[in-house]
């Protein structure tokens, strides 16, 4: 009898030991956000950007203090960087940031992992600066039958688009780096180290890295990503946030959107100081700035643009799935450009679409 | 009169006979089944309950039953026993050589007493030392490579295996060394025949801890360390986590939690076939 009644003692201290735990976390994992509650009494907006010069829109506005402008007394600005996507994908889904600036493919993946509850796209940042950098003896598609390519990350954009343009052109790849053409995924540090030694071929990547590639190893330039698409325009980075924040604080995203528009107008129209920025700011983060002719060659490269550019997140994800990369996934509703709009007609500035 | 007293002496004897109470098949399964199948709904029950509290979005912390599925998907793919039969292939190897360095370490030790002076406390020191910090070295040493992970593998696992041995030794009753003392064992002879009987059941949970390290320091490297184009449990976990994709990390815990709990009962099953030949195996009822 003693024994029973002492494993029931045992199961129920049990009980009461998961559920501690659970509330313990939950008050660790909360702290800052759930004080508001629904209100605007919110006093912290967690922005996550990347140190990279794709992200310029954020280094310029975070240095030149538009994000602390618009925000203004009523909310601080606390900034958080990330090396890749994952990593801030990551912070949205754990409430750790706010909003972010990221990648194409990161975002449709947290849209389709959270069955579209986790984020939305609030404005577009950057477009372009992505290549296929190659060495010297390799002039076109059919050169490259039985060479090594390095893209960033398995199924990211760069490696979806690779794959898709090689496609087109007959030449088949696998996710285990076989077929045609072996397609290697891997840092793009890495790259960089790889590519001088000789053990690959070439890499599709976004600037710096391609500049670096072209100026550090001799590589050249065999397809402009931008050549590809309508226009010359597809989305390299856009802003999002997550979809409580913007449902809780709608004043605080139209103040964050503000800014990035200004942002954005900034570096338009003052290049030269907006480099300034960019670097002084990559120096404070990473404590090394990018040499004077990479920073230029790679930002004449990547347009700042506030469309999102809808369509080629679209086809990219649609490439994604031809090439074996992604399940179908629904974009609709991805994008909330309402915000956007309306701070770009108080500018008296053209509405961007979300199609 | 005579047959009172042989009944009482065969009512002693009934005492000392186990009785095996002979049960249909079926039943007995049940009875092994039941409180394993009541824990594992149990926990099902508290982890969606947890999930429908909306403590956290159920893109973070999915449902039980979004989770088996996932569950179920993988094992329907070549993928996951191709990362399944690298890690065990990982495992066994690394667990093979660590039980190879930790006989002859424990057995050296054990029995010379300037070895034990010298390198005892060394052993135990470097069990309770948490593997994952031999990584960064590991790495330096080894690259990224296959040998890093079996190098910490062995490293975990090795001082548990040779500590086992160690206090096996050092717990063998006197009477039994003496006794082969008598019978002329000596050295080599000793330890065969006395030495090392004697200490198998410390040395067979020395061995179950050491699995226990050996597993965790495999977890931690496969994470660690990921090898290009080398599919494995950790880098599943791993590629779940650089997804976002929380059921699939779910999925993938619940695989490593399985194979820790079927290696477990195969030591449980060596440990009873230990004690069964020990004639410890006196089930009541």
């Amino acid at each position: 009898m003693r024994v029973r009644r002492l494993r029931g003692m045992t199961a129920a201290l049990a009980v009461v030991a998961v559920t501690a735990l659970a509330a313990a976390c939950g008050g660790g994992g909360d702290g800052g956000t759930a004080s508001g509650g629904g209100d605007t009494a919110k006093t912290e907006v967690r922005l996550g950007f990347f140190p990279n010069i794709t992200h310029s829109t954020a280094l310029v506005g975070v240095k030149k203090g538009f994000f602390a402008k618009a925000l203004g007394s009523g909310a601080t600005l606390k900034t958080a960087t990330f090396n890749a996507g994952p990593a801030a994908t990551e912070a949205i889904f754990s409430d750790a940031i706010d909003a972010t600036y990221i990648g194409p493919n990161p975002a449709i993946n947290a849209w389709s992992k959270s069955k579209g509850q986790a984020i939305k796209i609030v404005a577009g940042s950057a477009s372009g600066g992505v290549y296929l950098v190659v060495k010297p003896g390799i002039n076109g598609p059919a050169d490259l039958k039985g060479k090594k390519i390095a893209t960033p990350q398995l199924g990211n954009t760069q490696d979806v688009a690779i794959r898709y343009w090689l496609q087109e052109k007959g030449l088949k790849t696998d996710t285990k780096g076989g077929g045609d053409v072996s397609i290697v995924p891997q840092d793009n540090a890495q790259t960089l180290q790889t590519f001088a030694t000789g053990d690959i071929d070439g890499a599709w990547v976004p600037e710096p890295f391609a500049s670096r590639m072209v100026q550090e190893s001799k590589g050249k330039i065999l397809v402009t990503e931008a050549d590809l698409w309508p226009d010359k325009q597809f989305v390299i980075t856009h802003l999002i946030v997550r979809q409580q924040f913007l449902k809780e604080h709608p004043d605080l995203v139209k103040k964050l959107i503000e800014a990035h528009v200004e942002s954005n107008a900034y570096i338009n129209s003052d290049p030269a100081g907006a480099k300034e920025a960019i670097n002084a700011e990559l120096q404070d983060l990473s404590g090394k700035p990018l040499k004077t002719e990479l920073l230029d060659s790679a930002f004449k490269n990547i347009t700042f643009t506030n469309d999102p550019i809808a369509s080629s997140l679209v086809t990219s994800a649609d490439h994604a799935v031809k090439v074996g990369l992604l399940d179908p996934v629904d974009l609709n509703g991805i994008y909330d450009l309402k915000i956007l709009n309306e701070v770009l007609a108080a500018k008296g500035q053209q509405a961007v679409n979300d199609k | 009169m005579t047959t009172d007293i042989s009944q009482q002496i065969a009512g002693l004897d009934a005492l000392e006979l186990t009785s095996r109470e002979q049960r249909g098949l079926p039943s007995r399964i049940w009875a092994r089944v039941w409180p394993m199948l009541s824990a594992i709904i149990l926990v099902l029950v508290i982890w969606e309950l947890v999930v429908l509290s909306g403590w956290r979005p159920e893109y973070v912390l999915p449902g039980p039953i979004t989770v088996l599925g996932d569950l179920w998907n993988r094992l329907g793919d070549g993928d996951f026993y191709n990362a399944v039969a690298v890690t065990m292939r990982r495992a066994i190897t690394g667990f093979a050589v660590a039980v190879l360095v930790g006989l002859v370490v424990g057995a050296a030790v054990s029995r010379v007493r300037p070895l034990r002076a010298a390198f005892g406390s060394l052993i135990t020191g470097l069990q309770t030392m948490p593997s994952i910090a031999w990584f960064p070295l590991a790495i330096l040493l080894f690259k990224l490579s296959e040998s890093a992970i079996l190098f910490v593998v062995v490293l975990g696992a090795a001082p548990s295996i040779a500590n086992g041995l160690i206090a096996g030794v050092d717990y063998t009753p006197p009477i039994l060394l003496r006794a082969g003392h008598i019978l002329g064992l000596r050295r080599l002879a000793l330890y065969r025949h006395v030495i090392l009987p004697a200490s198998l059941p410390s040395f067979l949970s020395g061995l179950k801890q050491g699995w226990a390290f050996a597993w965790r320091s495999l977890m931690a490297g496969e994470l660690l360390v990921i090898i290009a184009n080398q599919t494995s449990i950790g880098e599943q976990l791993d590629n779940a986590r650089e997804l976002s994709d929380a059921p699939g990390l779910l999925a993938t815990m619940i695989v490593i939690l399985v194979i820790g709990i079927v290696v477990d009962m195969c030591f449980g099953a060596a440990d009873n076939a230990l004690r069964r030949r020990w004639g410890l195996d006196q089930r009541v009822g």
